[in-house]
């Protein structure tokens, strides 16, 4: 059985596949994903759509061992709160290709297109932004 | 007929795995498996990277290099043996990750070890005929051996992009020719629902990789009135360290010539990818002026053979993006267990 809405999905392809935002024009806050309506300054806000920074640093991070479903072959698996360069937001998002010992706060890491999902053998492959160790500074 | 390449980009994950490491497994002199193939290690992509995800890290790399609006690409074609999915395009996933508009027409295509350098050919028609203002043709693959077998030491992950482009003064290298060399030869083939390929053993060799690299090379040389001693870098597609430096032995080919494109041997064979990882490779060092000859190999068969000439454009453009030896020396070392996990040998 599917299990996912691949019509709801397919609404965030845009958003998913790369660090694109919103932006409130009025309080000047980020969003990531993506808010159509900013929750402090309601209908007044004006949101604008924004690019990010790939690049950012952990502030804070955890493993998974005991991961949702769907995600048992990846275990265990790095989950980091990522603030992105150039003032961005704050970005929930897996570690990957990197050795747990060297995890960090503070690890600079950039943004990397990778499989998040795959719905069964025969449902759609989710794919999104997870984040890696930056290997060389400003490529 | 006036085409060039604008914009080129590598990936190749970072895990790497040793030959020794493999051969230990099934028992096996991993020294001289080494020797014998010319392979030390290959690069493995994580769980979560494939056909798909490669094809996106090469692309933004080559669009680092090409400056240009990424809406005007008109083309997307990625060639593997490996696409995510068997219907339902890779290319599209690409679009839509790099942010192309949807004014573009898009394929995957399938050709073995050959048909990312097809692509590249059918992006230079469509820019030199003016349909399109630029194309896109990427290279990549994931490829597996079954578990035991020869191909399990060589098969390996990563990919190559190349954004071609009609304006001369926008070239980091001018395409000057190309020619093709093609025939019906099952050497090495996968049938629907096989997870691994099968080969025709010695077969692969000799009237296969062979005699369509050394015709679509000996064609392209007549064709333009020029000599293999006329080109700076050679490379021939690497399904393995030996038989592409055996190509350059037919040719004579001095190693010097052989080596800026060598990624074989620190890589393994990157199917669709590994000839364009090998230009990838020459870009990122090859002076002005100076001349390219590739050959890719797929089996079925056929070959794709190209002359370039490089701009100077190429040393501001290669500074803007990871070169191929970043990716080449940035590794981490797995065991076959982390191995085997990554690439599903496991059925859990
Ligand atoms: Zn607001």
């Amino acid at each position: 059985m599917h299990r996912t809405s691949v019509p709801m999905l397919w609404r965030r392809f845009k958003n998913k596949y790369k660090l694109l935002g919103t932006h409130c024009e009025k309080c000047n806050t980020d969003f990531y994903p993506p808010r159509e309506l900013c929750p402090k300054c309601r209908r007044t806000g004006k949101i604008v759509e924004k690019r990010f920074s790939n690049y950012g640093a952990i502030v804070t991070y955890t493993q998974i061992y005991a991961p949702p479903a769907g995600f048992e072959k990846s275990v265990p698996y790095a989950l980091a709160i990522v603030r992105l360069d150039k003032n961005g937001p704050d970005v929930l998002g897996q570690v990957v290709d990197c050795d747990a010992k060297k995890l960090k706060i503070g690890l600079r890491v950039e943004a990397s297109f990778r499989k998040i999902y795959e719905d069964g053998k025969e449902g759609i492959i989710q794919y999104g932004i997870k984040f890696m160790p930056i290997t060389h500074e400003n490529l | 007929m006036n085409s060039g390449i604008v914009g080129y980009g590598a990936y190749i994950p970072r895990f790497r795995i040793k030959v020794e490491t493999i051969a230990e497994v099934w028992g096996k002199d991993g020294n001289a498996i080494k020797r014998g193939l010319k392979i030390d290690e290959k690069a493995v992509p994580n769980y979560d990277e494939d056909t798909a995800t490669i094809s996106v890290h090469a692309a933004l790399n080559a669009l680092r290099r090409a400056k240009i609006d990424v809406k005007d690409i008109g083309a997307i074609y990625v060639g593997s043996e490996s696409h995510p999915y068997a219907v339902k395009p890779t290319s599209t996933i690409v679009g839509e990750a790099i942010g192309a508009s949807n004014d573009y027409t898009a394929a995957d295509l399938e050709f073995a070890c050959k048909a990312g350098s097809a692509g590249i050919q059918m992006v230079m028609g469509l820019v030199s005929s003016g349909m399109i203002k630029y194309g896109l043709a990427i290279g990549a693959d994931t490829a597996q051996g079954a578990p035991g077998n020869a191909l399990e030491y060589s098969a390996a992950g990563g990919g190559a992009a190349f954004i071609v482009g009609s304006k001369n003064n926008e070239m980091i290298a001018k395409i000057d020719e190309t020619y093709s060399f093609s025939s019906d030869t099952p050497d090495f083939w996968r049938r629907n629902y096989a997870k691994y390929p099968s080969h025709g053993g010695r077969f692969t060799g000799e009237p296969a990789y062979f005699r369509h690299v050394a015709s679509a090379t000996t064609g392209l040389l007549e064709k333009m009135g020029a000599k293999i001693d006329d080109f700076d870098h050679v490379v021939f597609h690497m399904p393995n360290g030996k038989f592409p430096l055996g190509m350059a032995r037919k040719f004579n080919i001095p190693i010097e010539k052989m080596t800026s494109g060598f990624v074989v041997q620190k890589v393994g064979n990157t199917y669709s990818g590994c000839s364009l990882l090998g230009l990838s490779a020459v870009l990122d060092v090859a002076k002005a002026g100076e001349r390219i000859f590739v050959t890719s190999y797929g089996s079925g068969a056929g070959s794709d053979s190209f002359a370039l000439t490089v701009s100077d454009l190429v040393d501001k453009r290669r500074a803007l993006a990871k070169t191929t030896k970043m990716y080449v020396d940035s590794k981490i070392y797995i065991d076959y267990p982390t191995y085997a996990k990554f690439r599903g040998k496991i059925s859990v």
